[in-house]
């Protein structure tokens, strides 16, 4: 036993690597990587079980400060296709194509969507997952780049975007349906950093943020006074905590002014499995009715 | 822009009260420590200890979970390790204590960075641990307040065997006193002010409130007690300054302080009557003048 073991790992093990010579032969599952929670739930809705997908940020982590270790290069190097949500969200993502290599393929969702939003400082705004319509747009991007790596799968890959697409349109007809109750002088949304700019663009709300599109900012005092002399004098009915974000300062504007602390909301990205934001319609439902039931 | 405007309005807001606050009592306790670590060499020490905060955290982190206690046990901890651990080398083998230090951070740093790798944060544990002096809460603040009170307390009850330590330490060993025991007692302390520090302002304000305030007293007096309170001095109109600065030109809180206390710093450095280097320089040229003059 004790030598025959090494001896078969070795015949797997040669086995395997003859396999991935073999142009990504078709029994085997396209490996892809994704850098972002979002876009591994699509990868798998729409890829199924003719794609193994592994999301390299962990649900919960902060994206802004993940950097990958030397274990995440080589299972990105080894993957059949990477994908990234661009618009600086992974500020480790310029230096990560030169270590990938030529082998290396890296596609940039974020670059690819049709409306962007662009600060009037120039600047990106990179949580486009906030806008249905971005999810859906990515989802036909992502069914594209499976198609060409392996066009005998198509059909499959069509079917199942067609299916994600359905559920997602329904997602969005509830979430059109939650928002009629909710009178537009009431959609105001205070939170930690600016994560909700394509979901205040795609529902009306004004966002004020108490740090930048980044949560590495530090604030200052001028912005923390002008936002408790909005909440006085606009009578905004409550503020929202982010689950990957420090929430001291977010305290101390409801210690200060009485709103209520309306709730946690997912801003940059799914939350853990056994959370109500594992999978992104639920992400979606919890920050919607978190949102329009502590502002009603 | 009336006075009012400039300096009342501002702090009719809880915040601003509560930040300038907890900056002026740690600037308290801070003050003696950061004299004594001026006189002493050691004044590099406080940014060496701040980074080896890091695995205690994390560990802490780890085994409890996020609970403001739990994290300020374990930094507390770790700092004292690093504190012990190069008085410790220092003693027993040929290094010295400045290369302890040295090379104990950068060690305490390196596991703490690989532990905050595997953790599975739902938070950006830097934010965790370098707060924002805005964000300071009520508790907070009442840590702060024990914190340094403590501090002050054991200040005045060892008064002697500080000052003895510090200026003579032959004299005061010959005369029976436990230089080991103040010397590492002092550090202890040090740790203790630090990580209250660190989690209250953020690691930027907590260094410079420590450090900057001692530096510029100490080139205006001669006499310990007056750098003392000169120094809390300083520091707490630095404090006040700096705030009011964040809140008029929406400068980052922490920095807008360090830099007015960087003000002071200059200004002492380039004008004070006795060792600034304006003064220095005119003495210099008087010299010359003067043997320029001479008949030989």
């Amino acid at each position: 036993m004790r030598t025959l073991l090494p001896r078969l790992s070795l015949v797997v093990f040669l086995g395997l690597g003859a396999g991935t010579r073999l142009a990504a032969a078709e029994d085997r599952p396209l490996g892809v990587v994704a850098l972002n929670t979002v876009l591994a739930e699509i990868t798998r809705e729409v890829g199924g079980t003719e794609v193994v997908v592994t999301s390299l940020v962990r649900p919960g982590v902060d994206p802004h400060a993940f950097d990958p270790s030397a274990k995440d290069l080589r299972t990105m190097t080894d993957a059949d296709l990477v994908l990234a949500s661009g618009l600086q969200l992974e500020s480790y993502l310029d230096r990560l194509g030169a270590k990938l290599g030529p082998g290396g393929r890296v596609v940039v969702i974020g670059d690819a969507l049709p409306s962007v939003l662009t600060l009037p400082g120039g600047e990106k705004d990179p949580h486009w997952w906030h806008s249905i319509d971005n999810v859906l747009c990515a989802a036909d991007l992502v069914r594209a780049e499976l198609t060409r790596l392996r066009p005998a799968s198509a059909k499959v890959f069509s079917k199942n975007a067609d299916t994600y697409r359905q559920r997602l349109l329904a997602l969005k007809a509830w979430v059109a349906g939650e928002m009629a109750t909710l009178p537009p002088p009431l959609r105001q949304l205070v939170t930690s950093h600016d994560a909700f700019g394509y979901f205040a663009r795609d529902y009306g709300f004004t966002v004020h943020a108490i740090t930048g599109l980044s949560t590495d900012g530090e604030p200052d005092a001028r912005q923390l006074a002008r936002l408790i002399d909005l909440l006085r004098r606009e009578h905004i009915r409550a503020v929202f905590a982010e689950s990957s974000v420090n929430s001291s300062l977010v305290a101390n504007l409801v210690a200060e002014t009485g709103v209520r602390m309306g709730g946690t909301l997912y801003a940059d990205g799914l939350g853990p499995v056994d959370s109500d934001g594992a999978t992104y319609e639920t992400m979606y439902r919890h920050n919607v009715r978190t949102i329009v039931g502590a502002l009603r | 822009m009336s006075l009012h405007d400039l300096i009342v309005t501002p702090f009719s807001y809880e915040f601003m009260r509560r930040g300038v606050l907890s900056a002026a009592v740690l600037s308290l306790s801070g003050g003696l420590l950061g004299c004594i670590l001026v006189l002493r060499r050691l004044a590099l020490m406080g940014d060496a200890l701040s980074h080896s905060l890091l695995p205690g955290i994390a560990l802490a982190w780890l085994l409890f979970g996020p609970s403001t206690t739990a994290l300020f046990v374990g930094a507390l901890v770790a700092g004292l390790l690093t504190a012990l651990g190069s008085a410790l080398l220092s003693r027993l083998t040929r290094v010295k204590e400045d290369a302890a230090f040295g090379s104990l951070f950068i060690l305490f740093f390196g596991a703490g960075i690989a532990l905050v790798s595997k953790l599975p944060t739902r938070l950006n544990l830097a934010h965790f641990l370098f707060g924002s002096v805005l964000g300071v809460s009520a508790a907070d603040l009442r840590l702060a307040a024990i914190v340094s009170g403590v501090t002050v307390l054991i200040f005045l009850v060892c008064y002697r065997a500080i000052l003895l330590e510090t200026f003579d330490p032959v004299f005061h060993r010959a005369i029976g006193g436990s230089g080991g025991l103040v010397h590492f007692g002092f550090l202890a302390l040090t740790v203790l002010n630090l990580v209250a520090a660190l989690q209250t302002m953020g690691i930027v304000l907590a260094l410079g409130l420590f450090l900057l305030p001692a530096v510029s007293a100490y080139l205006w007096c001669d006499h310990f007690f007056r750098m003392l309170l000169l120094s809390v001095a300083f520091a707490v109109v630095s404090s006040v300054a700096g705030i009011l600065l964040s809140y008029h030109a929406g400068l980052a809180s922490g920095a807008a302080i360090v830099l007015c206390l960087g003000v002071v710093f200059v200004v002492s450095a380039l004008f004070s009557p006795h060792y600034g280097a304006l003064q220095r320089f005119q003495q210099y040229l008087r010299e010359r003048h003067a043997v320029h003059q001479s008949p030989n």
